[in-house]
């Protein structure tokens, strides 16, 4: 019994933590929960995660497995769209975070992606490291449906060419960022 | 109107050439609800066809609605109506104003105030409640708005709300404003108070406006409301990702995020993430600064300003030292095509600072003087006609060699201070630029590469500029710029389709509405007219003149989406029929009130048959220039890429649109039975004494 309540209370201090983070837009990484919040070990920790599962009470508190570890976040205030990016910038998996945001634009919305987006929060890159990621994008075949298309005044956009057409984007790009702009 | 709330009651009714000041009764207006639609019923029997904009038998109105000034969230516009002398047949049209003008006119008893004649020397109207009376201008004529306006408010107090004209509607400039609370402008028709002799008027009111409502039901609804508002232009997704949001867009104004600062205030406001719940930071969703002069806006605003009860803040009031040294105040205001109009007007400025200098040095000499730019129009027409050599042909060579075009070619703002003083005192030929773009091209004999230049912009022959038009939705942009007499200042669609949510939502959304998913198209991919496109045309516009009716802001409403997950981003659009009732105690549906908004865009149509003295509304007034149908040469329209429209569907779009609208599918005119289903049965007869109702009908 007493081992019950302690469980029961080591899982309200983690969703505590986690919701409190997600609410301020920050996921949670399993092994950087702050020890002096959770006296666990990492595999103790580990473990107590899986116990969210199917926990009625926590059903807000969600586990995201990213490419160097599991994440938490509370979908109460945080998408589970806006998790998976905040972990992509965390494992600084910048290429990846580009693509996925420029692919899912070309098909859901659809339209082409200002690549001003990633100077902003919450990529903050760069002008140069984003220039940078752009040209790595360039010549690796895992991305090369993301292409290039520049505005009449030269701002430029990227699209997925597996969402959309050539001739669409390059109408759209200009429809996007100058059409629409200049006539507010 | 014991019978019923809302309203204020009392008509004000101004003779400036008796002097005689009367009131009369709301209730003959009331099927008209107020606003634009008491505008054009005056119009209607008050004015003859034959009437020029600024003779003395021409009338002004000023109105209110039902809603003005009840406290429901953004309702204070005000709704100006006269014949509109940028029209090349000066066809009656409105102008509309935010600020708190209506609501003071409301405070002070009255819903309307119907200006008529011609005072013999400059006046203003002094309104304080019942007390009414036609004061001396001559020592307010030859000023600029600004001063205008502070003089009246030291002589009545400072809580007088004023609406003045500048120089440039003293000067009966066509594009000139009236304006209020410094920057909140009605363009096209100040040059009718100028002819009119009438300075400004000045209201205090100390009355309320009633609503019919039990006040837990009003407030329910006010609440519902705050729940479904977005930003401005009820964008329902930010700008960037946000942990509260599945989409984001980054055209959208709901700009609050981490790290965006109203920089010059006190002490800086950060706008932050505001989720949508979080309705006390409403105001904070939209930095329209950073929309309409960039990101070196942010270390200028002071704050976001806007129109009485309204909680989307889109006004952006900035502190800018560097206009001193042009001899400027320093503190300036403005939203969207404010600022907009003078990028236009000196195209050619060479760095970020000086575009974001032009656009406020622009605003606070413009909203001074009282200019109006035919929403951007004028600037594009002086960027075409000095690259083709036109105006070395067409002004006298000393004017011409006058004209600072150095400083035009450099793109230097100084360029601002000398154009727009010429404009606003309509000196030399230089000034015909404010005669709007149809009249200027009768004047100078603009030919064919004039209106069918894409980058001149000219969308109709009426001589206004493309606006939310084919390149919004094809078809329904395209048939909603076709009906009104000037640009249709027309955002229900747009609203709509520049929400921020995915192509699959907007599209269930558009079959709920109206009927197909087929309303709407992918932009620049365009699919040929079908019957939900024609609904779709038909609600935006009837909404329209319904909320410059009752009156609420066409910039929010009609609130089709929300920023609500858990409503699957369904707005409410039974909003305006709840608001009408619960503030009128007059209950109607939905239908019902789009049918009030259907017989006050009749009526208007019938006003533009009487003063065209032609029921070919098809072929004589909803007309296309060309390039819209000839852009993109190498494509075809309906290919994915282009915005390009095809003439034979726009005809059928037009067949379309008059037969879901009541109207002569032919001709485009009013129906006699439309007429007496709407309860215009004076109009119809009145058309039919001047043979004006379609032959077939």
């Amino acid at each position: 019994m007493a081992n019950d309540n302690s469980q029961k209370h080591i899982l309200a201090q983690i969703a505590k933590v986690i919701r409190k983070k997600s609410n301020k837009g920050n996921i949670t990484k399993v092994n950087k929960i702050n020890k002096k919040d959770i006296d666990l070990s990492d595999d103790e920790l580990s473990e107590k995660i899986d116990l969210f599962k199917n926990n009625e009470q926590y059903e807000d508190i969600r586990i995201l497995s990213g490419e160097k570890g599991r994440y938490l976040f509370s979908d109460r205030s945080m998408t589970k769209k806006y998790a998976k990016l905040m972990a992509q910038i965390e494992e600084n998996n910048i290429k990846d975070s580009i693509a996925e945001t420029v692919r899912e634009d070309s098909k859901i919305y659809p339209r082409p992606t200002d690549i001003s987006v990633f100077e902003k929060s919450p990529f903050n890159l760069e002008k140069d490291v984003l220039d940078n990621v752009i040209d790595q994008l360039k010549e690796n075949n895992k991305y090369k449906d993301i292409k290039e298309v520049e505005a009449s005044n030269g701002a430029l956009y990227l699209y997925s060419d597996k969402y959309m057409e050539q001739d669409h984007a390059v109408g759209l790009t200009e429809w996007v960022e100058v059409i629409r702009k200049e006539i507010p | 109107m014991p019978k019923y709330k809302g309203w204020a009651g009392k008509i004000l009714r101004v003779n400036l050439s008796t002097g005689n000041i009367t009131t009369e009764d709301t209730e003959k207006y009331k099927e008209y609800i107020g606003g634009m639609g008491i505008g054009y019923k005056v119009m209607w029997d008050e004015v003859p066809a034959d009437v020029g904009p600024f003779d003395e038998e021409n009338k002004l109105i000023f109105a209110g609605g039902p809603l003005t000034g009840t406290g429901a969230p953004c309702t204070a516009r005000t709704n100006i109506t006269s014949l509109f002398p940028p029209n090349p047949e000066n066809l009656v049209a409105d102008s509309h104003m935010g600020g708190h003008f209506s609501p003071e006119m409301k405070y002070a008893g009255y819903d309307a105030i119907i200006i008529e004649g011609k005072a013999s020397h400059p006046v203003w109207l002094r309104i304080e409640d019942d007390n009414v009376s036609l004061e001396n201008a001559s020592r307010l004529w030859g000023q600029g708005i600004f001063d205008t306006s502070a003089d009246i408010a030291g002589m009545m107090g400072q809580e007088a709300q004023v609406a003045a004209i500048g120089q440039a509607g003293e000067n009966q400039a066509n594009l000139s404003t009236i304006m209020t609370n410094g920057n909140h402008s009605a363009g096209g028709h100040g040059g009718i108070m100028g002819a009119k002799k009438l300075k400004a008027i000045g209201i205090i009111g100390t009355g309320s406006v009633q609503y019919a409502a039990d006040k837990e039901d009003w407030i329910n609804l006010n609440e519902h409301v705050m729940s479904i508002i977005g930003a401005n232009n009820q964008h329902v997704v930010p700008s960037t990702p946000q942990p509260w949001a599945e989409y984001h867009d980054s055209a959208s104004r709901w700009t609050a995020q981490e790290g965006l600062y109203w920089g010059a205030a006190d002490e800086e406001v950060e706008t932050g993430v505001c989720p949508p719940e979080d309705t006390n930071k409403i105001g904070y969703r939209t930095m329209k600064a950073i929309k309409d002069l960039g990101s070196i806006s942010e270390d200028y605003t002071v704050r976001m300003g806007g129109c009485q009860s309204c909680p989307v803040r889109c006004h952006s009031h900035l502190e800018v030292p560097e206009l001193e040294e042009y001899g400027e105040s320093r503190y300036v205001a403005n939203t969207c095509m404010g600022f907009w109009n003078h990028y236009y007007v000196n195209p050619n400025y060479q760095t970020e600072k000086d575009g974001f200098l032009t656009k406020t040095l622009g605003a606070q000499l413009a909203d001074n003087y009282g200019l109006w730019f035919n929403y951007g129009q004028l600037g594009r027409d002086l960027k075409y006609l000095y690259e083709n050599n036109i105006l070395r042909q067409v002004l006298p060579g000393e004017e011409y060699n006058d004209i600072p075009w150095d400083l035009y070619e450099k793109g230097d703002p100084a360029f601002l201070k000398d154009l727009y003083r010429r404009l606003a005192y309509q000196k030399g030929e230089i000034s015909h630029l404010t005669d709007g773009a149809a009249k200027l091209a009768d004047r100078w004999n603009l030919g064919e590469d004039y209106w069918n230049n894409s980058s001149v912009g000219l969308w109709s022959p009426m001589g206004y500029p493309v606006h939310h038009a084919n390149e919004s939705n094809a078809q329904v942009g395209s048939l909603i710029n076709l009906i009104f007499n000037r640009d249709p200042m027309c955002h229900s669609h747009q609203n709509f389709l520049g929400s921020g949510l995915p192509i699959k939502l907007q599209k269930e959304i558009a079959a709920e509405l109206w009927g197909s998913k087929d309303a709407i198209d992918v932009p620049a991919n365009y699919t040929p007219m079908n019957k939900a496109k024609a609904r779709f045309a038909k609600w935006s516009l009837v909404r329209n003149v319904l909320h410059d009716s009752m009156t609420v802001c066409n910039w929010m409403f009609p609130m089709a989406t929300s920023p609500l997950k858990d409503r699957n981003y369904r707005g409410d659009t039974t909003i305006e029929a709840k608001y009408f009732s619960q503030a009128t105690g007059m209950k109607v549906s939905e239908d019902e009130l789009d049918e009030m908004g259907r017989r006050i865009l009749t009526l208007h149509r019938a006003l533009t048959v009487k003063q065209m003295g032609t029921v070919d509304m098809r072929n004589k007034h909803d007309q296309i220039v060309d390039w819209v149908y000839e852009m993109d040469p190498d494509k075809d329209p309906f290919e994915a890429g282009t915005i390009k429209m095809d003439r034979e569907d726009m005809k059928k779009a037009k067949t379309m649109l008059y037969e879901e609208l009541g109207w002569d599918s032919e001709t485009g005119a009013p129906t006699a039975k439309t007429l007496d289903e709407l309860g215009l049965s004076d109009v119809k007869k009145e058309l039919a004494s001047k043979k004006l109702l379609p032959s077939k009908a």
